[in-house]
């Protein structure tokens, strides 16, 4: 084996560590992708999906006055803003959402195959 | 009505009942082995499954219980199902392309397989009865409701015709006769629900009606005349809709009928996909079935009609029949009748596949594929006729039995499977002690209130208000979410198998030890469970006015 040779083998060797080292810098940044993106999105929903209900309720002497003389004085399309924002966001907000991350989602498996 | 017999009503269910059959016998000549009978060989597309999904999340529930609810807690009964809707993006962020990706056939097998544990797999089969019992009761309620109107016969005679019937086409079809069934039901039951609405809102003045999800929106004012608290979101403690969160979203990760839909998928991406369009769809038919709750209790208001809260549960064919006629009442039967068979299915697909392959397949795992084959039909055509006898004591309201199902599944399967997928370091032990506190603290409560007829409040002073026992819910979940981290970590970890089949289910080719393998998840878990519980008992006198 030649001096040529080995540096072509220690070459081609250190290219493939780098591909290797790069490959796995990548994976590890679709690995914190995929995470954030769960999390975000995951959070978003449980806002969307009810839970809001419950900031109404706990601010409801702040937002509406004690709760008999509670009024909605916002309407959008004829609905009080609390209940709309209910029916809108736990349906299209949270079909938006799921179409987001289930496209972010393909990209990263796309990568991965 | 209930005294005649209603020949439209027979002809449109006799219709649904024949092609559902059909379909039955065509599945049967598609399945080959135990995968074609159990996941219909995971072979379904994502339009296929996000349409069969949603028959099976719409049960009588949605079409008979909901409307009842709205009628006894109005904007309660809106935030529940707004939860519902929303939980199907959670089922997809958390678990369903993960677990497509286990290639389990069943939730028990995923419990069996991930947990590394027989027992915790013959453990799940038993929770998986319960709750799926849970939810067939109700179910089959609503077919007795359903045939007692046609036929003019007793509830009894109804629940054992509609029981039989399904046993029939889920034992001949298998996976494949489910699916493409539950498909065809979809479509019955988007025209059956969307067009008597229409209808209804038409009658009752709205310009909308054309679009019934936002089409009543003109007779707000009058509504808030007539009922003022109709649209009231503080009658209850705020503790009441952390609870429905928790159980609708970790209830549906654990209810073992709708994870089963994600092992029939062709790959991850179908079954993403066809839980988007599942939650579309769902939400328009949960947005319509508010707008029939609203009509109903409109209807109520304006014209002095007084019901029996006992026939709560039927009040979408007293109102169809009321402003639509008799030919729109038929196809709301048809509906209904499609809702019901569509989730009976899949929850005797499920029990008859938990009993074969999770419980008799682990203790004699030698045994002939072709012989588990014909077991399987026969144990499916058993537990048909079991759960169909059982339903002969229904109970008094729809949604509430569907309603501890959730709770339960949510504690006892909905977080072992989250953990599962999400964090390596969960192993047996854990996993035992979250599914048996989860399933004790919610299964016990249940037990006390709806066997034995407890008060709620008189097991505890924080059960209070219109449905309270629910609140229940928001401490069981949590619960066991601690026991399962707790345990996990003072117990040693998961060998590395099961770690890697972690990265597996995340679809990753190669294995690296620091994914899913932090700290910040399961202490994040934790201080969350840990202030959800305080936040249920300590803040309860600051909040006491609310639910007085």
């Amino acid at each position: 084996m030649d001096l040529f040779q080995v540096k072509k083998e220690g070459c081609l060797f250190n290219i493939l560590c780098l591909c290797a080292a790069k490959g796995m810098v990548i994976k590890m940044k679709d690995y914190k992708t995929e995470m954030w993106i769960t999390v975000i999105v995951f959070t978003l929903v449980v806002l969307t999906g009810g839970i809001l209900s419950v900031f109404f309720v706990l601010g409801k002497d702040v937002f509406f006055g004690p709760s008999p003389n509670f009024k909605p004085h916002t309407h959008v399309l004829g609905f009080p803003l609390h209940y709309f924002l209910l029916l809108i966001l736990s349906w299209i907000g949270v079909t938006v959402l799921g179409g987001i991350w289930s496209f972010v989602m393909d990209r990263i498996d796309k990568k991965e195959v | 009505m209930s005294e005649t017999i209603f020949i439209p009503g027979i002809i449109a269910s006799v219709i649904v009942l024949a092609v559902s059959i059909l379909i039955g016998f065509w599945g049967r000549k598609l399945t080959n082995n135990l995968a074609d009978y159990y996941v219909a060989g995971r072979t379904i597309g994502a339009v296929n499954n996000g349409f069969a999904m949603l028959s099976l999340s719409l049960s009588l529930t949605t079409f008979l219980g909901l409307t009842a609810l709205i009628i006894y807690g109005f904007y309660l009964a809106v935030a529940i199902y707004a939860s519902f809707t929303a939980a199907f993006i959670a089922m997809l962020v958390l678990a369903a392309p993960y677990l497509r990706r286990h290639r389990s056939f069943t939730t028990m097998n995923f419990i069996g397989d991930r947990f590394y544990s027989r027992n915790l797999r013959l453990l799940s089969v038993v929770i998986m009865l319960v709750v799926s019992i849970l939810y067939m009761v109700a179910n089959i309620k609503g077919v007795g409701i359903i045939f007692e109107m046609m036929l003019g016969l007793p509830e009894f005679w109804g629940i054992l015709v509609g029981g039989l019937v399904v046993t029939i086409y889920v034992t001949i079809g298998g996976m494949y006769g489910v699916t493409y069934n539950q498909t065809f039901q979809s479509l019955v039951m988007l025209f059956a629900v969307m067009l008597p609405v229409m209808i209804i809102l038409k009658a009752l003045g709205a310009s909308g009606w054309w679009f019934p999800p936002l089409g009543y929106g003109e007779m707000v004012p009058a509504m808030v005349q007539l009922t003022p608290h109709y649209f009231f979101p503080f009658i209850v403690h705020p503790v009441w809709y952390i609870a429905v969160f928790l159980g609708s979203f970790f209830g549906i990760i654990g209810l073992p009928h709708f994870v089963m839909r994600f092992f029939t998928v062709r790959d991850a991406k179908e079954a993403r996909w066809s839980t988007v369009i599942c939650a579309f769809l769902v939400g328009i038919i949960n947005t319509s079935v508010y707008a029939v709750g609203f009509a109903g209790v409109y209807y109520m208001a304006t014209h002095g009609v007084q019901i029996d809260p006992r026939h709560y549960d039927r009040f979408v064919f007293i109102l169809t029949e009321a402003l639509a006629g008799s030919g729109w009442l038929a196809i709301a039967i048809a509906g209904a009748l499609a809702a019901a068979l569509s989730t009976i299915a899949g929850l005797l697909m499920i029990m008859g596949a938990g009993l074969v392959h999770d419980f008799y397949g682990v203790l004699r795992p030698n045994t002939n594929p072709d012989k588990m084959l014909k077991l399987a039909t026969w144990v499916m055509f058993g537990v048909g006729i079991v759960s169909t006898l059982i339903s002969l004591r229904p109970p008094e309201f729809i949604l509430v039995t569907v309603m501890w199902a959730f709770g339960i599944a949510g504690a006892a399967f909905g977080v072992p499977i989250v953990l599962g997928i999400w964090w390596k370091r969960a192993n047996k032990e854990g996993a035992a002690a979250g599914m048996i506190v989860g399933f004790l603290t919610s299964f016990i409560p249940y037990i006390l209130i709806e066997i034995l007829a407890w008060e709620p409040t008189a097991i505890s002073r924080f059960l209070y208000g219109p449905l309270g026992w629910v609140k229940s819910i928001a401490y069981s979940i949590p619960l066991a979410f601690i026991a399962m981290v707790i345990v996990s970590w003072l117990t040693k970890e998961p060998p590395l198998e099961v770690r890697q089949q972690v990265d597996k289910m995340h679809g990753w080719s190669d294995y690296r030890e620091e994914r899913y393998n932090g700290k910040v998840l399961p202490v994040i878990i934790l201080i969350l469970s840990i202030l959800c519980i305080l936040f249920s008992f300590t803040l309860y006198d600051i909040f006491s006015k609310i639910g007085s």
